[in-house]
């Protein structure tokens, strides 16, 4: 399985994009926002959609209205009105029927292999593989020269503004910064891989450890072994590759709840 | 540059509210140095919307927010509203105190981790420095709240409702600790409660806020010239103790 240059370049896609999704969910937990996370991937997948029916590039128009609707959200969060989970649920229901429709009216998407609901990664390239690993470089770096900011105002924003800290700027770069990763590797691994890699290594990290930086390491190992472990899964048994990645981490999810259980 | 004779903070003319819902129109109000101040009121009168005013977390609807430059806030928050999703530890909480002073890059210091022990050590909590803040007590939670407003070396404390759903031992706690901030440090004090008599028992001086209206007062005027009963709309009796503190209560008579 080893041998074959595309599922290796497969695997590291899926490898980058789970790990880096795992560590920027970490935020939307602490920030309570795990249903945006789904509307944002579901966005993001219409941006792509939109695109390649326009014979586009995908990627900018995924940024687009990744970018427009965490605006959208972060201004609703300026004026103290928070959007509601009714709210949320619109933005995900029109924007995965407004895919589907897209996709619908133009079937050579379909032939071509675009899923935007589980995803393509043994379509990846190396050149796919190359601007995922420099886009993981480009968010990756303002979490780590800035990982106080976004901790703080992800924690507790009203005090960090009332410390005199720009909370409101920290928290737009930051969901930005996710929603960028989000917009650019939504072609390769689809919503579902992208939903399920900022929530459930997060969830697992919190049932394993009781200290923040230890969930944060935790949530990306998970995250690492579970697209290994489900990525040699698909190919032993024929399966998807991203829904054979997400039972791999809802299996670990359920291992960790049985740790913590057993450990009381 | 803090100008030794002025005030702190200075609310001149000051609308509060949100949209066309005007909570209180015109306030002038000042937080001179070493003052303690209680900001009382029935419930939705807009004290809470008055304490986001003061700490620049909602502009007014008209009017201006004077403030000396570069003051600092140590905010203590209500203990309901903290979030409790992730485990951080009571000394990482309380070293967030320190990240308003901390350039963009910095990362925290020998000065950060001694401004940290002093305000968990003045609070009483040092032995809990790596407990997970969600199991802690409610009186220890407030007190790590408390120790991250120290730990930024505050001008003004400002304490949101300090006390809520705390019995009597742990209220009293809690107040003595306010009062022994302000009395060493110099520090201007200003509690947002709606318990009158919580805040009769340090305030030196009131903010009433009713709706559409407000009152500033001092204490002894506040209590004396019936001002209580103007603003509760019902008949109230002050009980004086011994000890000089006051109680509050409803005259049935």
């Amino acid at each position: 399985m080893f041998s074959e240059p595309f599922l290796l370049i497969a695997l590291a896609v899926g490898l980058l994009t789970g790990g880096l999704c795992a560590y920027l969910g970490n935020f939307l937990l602490l920030k309570n926002m795990t249903f945006i996370s789904i509307a944002l991937a579901e966005i993001a997948a219409l941006g792509v959609a939109i695109g390649l029916a326009l014979h586009l590039q995908p990627e900018p128009i995924a940024l687009l209205l990744t970018f427009a609707a965490i605006i959208w959200f972060w201004q609703q969060g300026r004026k103290g009105r928070r959007a509601t989970e009714g709210q949320i649920g619109v933005l995900y229901a029109a924007s995965a029927a407004l895919a589907t429709i897209v996709i619908a009216l133009n079937p050579m998407l379909e032939t071509h292999g675009v899923d935007l609901l589980s995803g393509n990664l043994l379509y990846a390239t190396g050149g796919d593989l190359v601007v995922v690993a420099a886009v993981a470089g480009i968010v990756a770096l303002p979490h780590i020269l800035f990982r106080r900011q976004f901790l703080f105002v992800s924690f507790d924003q009203e005090t960090a503004r009332a410390e005199g800290l720009r909370s409101h700027l920290w928290d737009l770069v930051l969901m930005l910064s996710i929603g960028f990763f989000i917009a650019l590797c939504m072609r390769f691994v689809g919503v579902l891989f992208v939903f399920a890699s900022l929530i459930i290594p997060g969830m697992a990290g919190l049932a394993l450890f009781g200290r923040v930086h230890l969930v944060f390491y935790a949530s990306v190992i998970v995250a690492l072994c579970s697209v290994l472990i489900g990525f040699v899964a698909s190919f032993r048994f024929d399966l998807p590759t991203s829904p054979a990645i997400i039972c791999t981490y809802a299996l670990f999810y359920g291992a960790c709840l049985l740790w913590q259980r057993a450990k009381r | 540059m803090k100008l030794n004779n002025q005030a702190l903070v200075e609310f001149c003319g000051v609308t509060i509210g949100y949209g066309r819902n005007r909570l209180a129109e015109n306030i002038n109000w000042r937080v001179e140095r070493r003052a303690l101040w209680g900001i009382v009121g029935p419930n939705g009168a807009g004290k809470t919307t008055m304490l986001r005013v003061l700490l620049g977390l909602l502009e007014p609807l008209a009017g201006r927010v004077k403030r000396t430059p570069g003051l600092r806030y140590g905010y203590v928050k209500q203990r309901e509203a903290l979030n409790e999703t992730y485990p951080f530890t009571v000394g990482e909480v309380v070293m967030t105190g320190r990240y308003g002073l901390m350039s963009w890059l910095a990362r925290p210091g020998a000065e950060d981790h001694a401004a940290v022990e002093e305000a968990l050590t003045r609070t009483g909590i040092a032995d809990l420095r790596d407990q997970p803040l969600r199991e802690l007590s409610g009186g220890q939670k407030q007190r790590t709240l408390i120790a991250r407003a120290l730990a930024a070396r505050p001008d003004v404390v400002v304490l949101d409702e300090p006390t809520n759903d705390m019995d009597i031992a742990g209220e009293q706690s809690v107040l003595n600790l306010i009062q022994q901030i302000h009395e060493r440090d110099g520090t201007a004090v200003i509690i947002v409660s709606h318990l009158l008599n919580t805040v009769l028992q340090i305030a030196e001086n009131l903010v009433f806020l009713k709706e559409n209206e407000y009152g500033v007062f001092s204490k002894a005027d506040f209590i004396g010239q019936n001002h209580l009963e103007r603003f509760y709309g019902i008949p109230i009796q002050v009980l004086k103790h011994s000890g000089g503190s006051y109680c509050v209560v409803p005259n049935s008579e």
